[in-house]
């Protein structure tokens, strides 16, 4: 997903509280976006109209202009936004995405559900590409291949959605029940151990033994 | 049953029973007079008849000095004509007469209507004795009278017989034109009382229309009834009731919304701490190890934590204010300011900041924790709003029996927008500044409150770059005794 050998996908993050913005931009970083950062809804604003984006975080309670103002004025740019908000209300979600936002994510969240819905949005406009790359390893998503070099190399279902899913959350450990939850679904009913299973026959296939990581009592990391 | 439909039907089988009754005994009580007087006049008439026979016979006997047997039937037919010839006889004014021995053989008659066989009235007669019965026959009434004469020594029977049927036809006639009258007032009566019963009901349904859209929730519905009677005085009662409740309602929703913002805020204020102590934690949790990233995340969750901390203890003093029941008693105000001074000594110190204090002593009716702490927090927002080496006062002034307490400084000051807004809680004029001094916007909600508390004023005067004035006025106080003496000397 990070095409970023060939385009940097570059995100704006809108939140006036200082260490939230740095934890997002951090984040971002890590999963290779790049990204800029504004304090101000009205700053916000003139940035947006000089230089153009692939995303826009934006919080809704906002010095200068809040959020729902500010994503009136710039709907015409058509770029994909997504409301980082404290507020829960039913009423405020409903007013967020009728607004025009994509998504609308509540504080305080997990960061790798704010990853899958930068993710899940920026498809949804096309700008990440289809092929995740990983070492000398291609991840195509959509044709559900993994090509080592130009050797294509069998995966099952699963074993295929695990890989992808660390290739995406690369450097960050995933911990045994969300790599269940997310691969298997909620009703899977399965132990961590088939996690452990299906993480040995990955590593084998791919020969990425020393990089996925395993994390004391959490989970798992692929590491470069 | 409605009511108007009970009073209207009880009335109505009230006037019908009633007016039936009075005209029944009217007409019965008429009736027996008019019977009791044609009795009378029977009996009388009969007597008359006799006594002329005993009369009569006394006379011939002692005129003729007869033998035992005289001829009776000659005397009686006799006596008779004279009597016919006597009355004139006319159709209804008399009656008739018949005259029979001991063995009822009739002597003479000259009933013109049937007569009965049984003949109750002949019986058990005896001298001086008067029978009379009223007998019906073929619809008409009779009235017969009989008494014993002795003619001759000899008792004869004498039978009066009269048609009273006129008097009962009479009677009929009464009660026919009775009932017409009895129909016709009834029938007005109803037609009125209908009318009469729906007027007087008619606030009812007013107020039930009413009660039924209060009921409804439309609490602004005031009854409108136009009347001097109890309905006035109900209607009246009842929309003082309705203003009370929706006075009540209202004053409960504005409290129910500003209560709902409160905890909007609130957890608007809790959210961001918690969303980077959970978010850096989580990175040192799951990222791979990196010094410099590493101290910036626990840098942050230490201060994220600190920012938690300040606002529990803030919402500790707001809810300490607004929720305990506060007995003021008079206290010296000045040994508290410098107890809140002595607080305050280290922030002051931090940034250099002289706090003057322009003294005048008087005692208050106050409790002595809460003014301190409405006036650390007055003098820490005027520290935050002031440079480095500026200088806050603290002055206190009796006027009378007011006594302002104000703090002055020359701080950054507060736009005019922002002023009615303040004491909102977690309101912050700057988000930023307030951030880096742990602020939640509470202090200024704090201090309403404990001037609510003291039934005192507190009001803010600010001019953007030039500072700030905040006074709290007590009303009632007394001016320190000390004063007071000496100036008495």
């Amino acid at each position: 997903m990070q095409g970023g050998l060939y385009l940097k996908i570059n995100i704006l993050i809108i939140e006036d509280d200082e260490a939230i913005s740095n934890l997002i931009k951090i984040n971002l970083s890590m999963a290779g976006y790049e990204s800029r950062q504004v304090f101000d809804g009205l700053e916000a604003f003139n940035l947006l109209k000089e230089e153009s984006f692939d995303l826009v975080l934006m919080d809704i309670m906002l010095p200068g202009m809040d959020g729902f103002e500010l994503m009136k004025r710039i709907k015409d740019l058509n770029i994909p936004v997504i409301f980082l908000t404290a507020k829960n209300g039913l009423a405020d979600k409903v007013n967020g995405l009728k607004s025009g936002a994509e998504d609308y994510i509540v504080k305080p969240f997990e960061t790798v559900e704010l990853l899958a819905r930068i993710e899940i949005v920026l498809r949804r406009y096309s700008k990440n590409s289809n092929c995740a790359e990983f070492k000398n390893l291609k991840i195509y998503e959509d044709e559900r291949i993994i090509k080592k070099g130009e050797e294509t190399i069998e995966l099952t279902l699963k074993e295929f959605e695990l890989m992808l899913l660390l290739v995406k959350n690369k450097n960050r450990a995933l911990s045994r029940e969300y790599l269940l939850e997310k691969i298997w679904g909620y009703e899977f009913m399965g132990e961590t151990r088939t996690i452990d299973a299906h993480i040995q026959k990955v590593r084998k296939k791919l020969d990425i033994t020393d990089n996925i990581k395993t994390v004391y009592k959490i989970g798992y990391r692929l590491e470069e | 049953m409605k009511l108007w439909l009970k009073i209207y039907l009880f009335s109505l089988l009230l006037l019908i029973f009633t007016l039936n009754i009075a005209g029944f005994i009217l007409i019965q009580k008429l009736h027996n007079d008019l019977l009791e007087k044609e009795v009378e006049k029977c009996l009388a008439e009969q007597k008359f008849v006799s006594s002329e026979f005993r009369i009569n016979s006394l006379a011939l006997q002692k005129i003729y000095y007869l033998d035992a047997s005289p001829d009776i039937n000659m005397s009686i037919s006799a006596l008779m004509s004279e009597y016919t010839s006597l009355t004139n006889r006319e159709d209804g004014e008399h009656g008739s007469i018949e005259i029979l021995d001991q063995q009822n053989k009739i002597l003479y008659s000259d009933l013109k209507f049937p007569v009965s066989d049984e003949k109750q009235e002949l019986e058990n007669l005896s001298d001086g004795k008067t029978n009379y019965i009223i007998r019906t026959l073929d619809d008409k009434q009779y009235l017969y009278v009989s008494s014993i004469v002795n003619v001759y020594n000899v008792p004869i029977k004498i039978l009066y017989g009269k048609d009273i049927s006129s008097i009962y036809i009479e009677k009929m006639n009464q009660c026919t034109l009775f009932m017409k009258l009895d129909i016709l007032i009834c029938s007005l009566f109803a037609v009125f009382m209908f009318f009469i019963s729906r007027l007087i009901t008619k606030p009812i349904n007013t107020l039930i229309a009413s009660t039924q859209k209060i009921s409804l929730g439309q609490y602004s519905e005031r009854v409108r009834i136009k009347s001097n009677d109890e309905f006035n005085v109900l209607s009246n009662h009842f929309n003082l009731m309705a203003k009370t409740i929706e006075d009540k309602i209202n004053e409960l929703e504005i409290s129910n919304v500003e209560k709902e913002t409160f905890i909007n805020n609130l957890t608007h204020e809790l959210k961001t701490p918690l969303t980077s102590i959970i978010g850096y934690s989580n990175l040192i949790r799951t990222a791979k190890y990196n010094e410099e990233l590493f101290f910036e995340a626990a840098d942050y969750i230490y201060k994220e934590g600190k920012r938690l901390e300040q606002m529990a203890f803030k919402m500790m003093d707001l809810i300490y204010a607004k929720t305990q029941e506060f007995e003021l008693t008079p206290e010296k105000i000045m040994p508290i300011i410098y107890e809140a001074e002595k607080s305050m000594l280290v922030k002051l110190k931090d940034k250099n900041i002289d706090l003057i204090i322009e003294e005048e002593d008087c005692i208050v009716d106050m409790d002595k924790d809460l003014i301190k702490m409405a006036l650390c927090n007055l003098v820490e927002n005027a520290i935050k709003a002031s440079k480095n080496n500026s200088k806050i006062y603290l002055k206190v002034t009796v006027v009378h029996d007011k006594t302002f307490i104000s703090i002055v400084d020359s701080g950054s000051g507060i736009s005019k927008e922002h002023l009615d807004k303040i004491w909102q809680p977690f309101y912050v004029v700057d988000k930023a500044r307030c951030r880096k001094n742990n602020g939640a916007g509470i202090g200024l909600s704090i201090c309403k409150k404990i001037a609510e508390v003291h039934k005192a004023d507190i009001k803010i005067n600010s001019e953007l770059c030039k500072g700030t004035e905040v006074t709290l006025t007590f009303n009632n106080s007394i001016a320190y005794v000390n004063k007071t003496i000496k100036s008495i000397y």
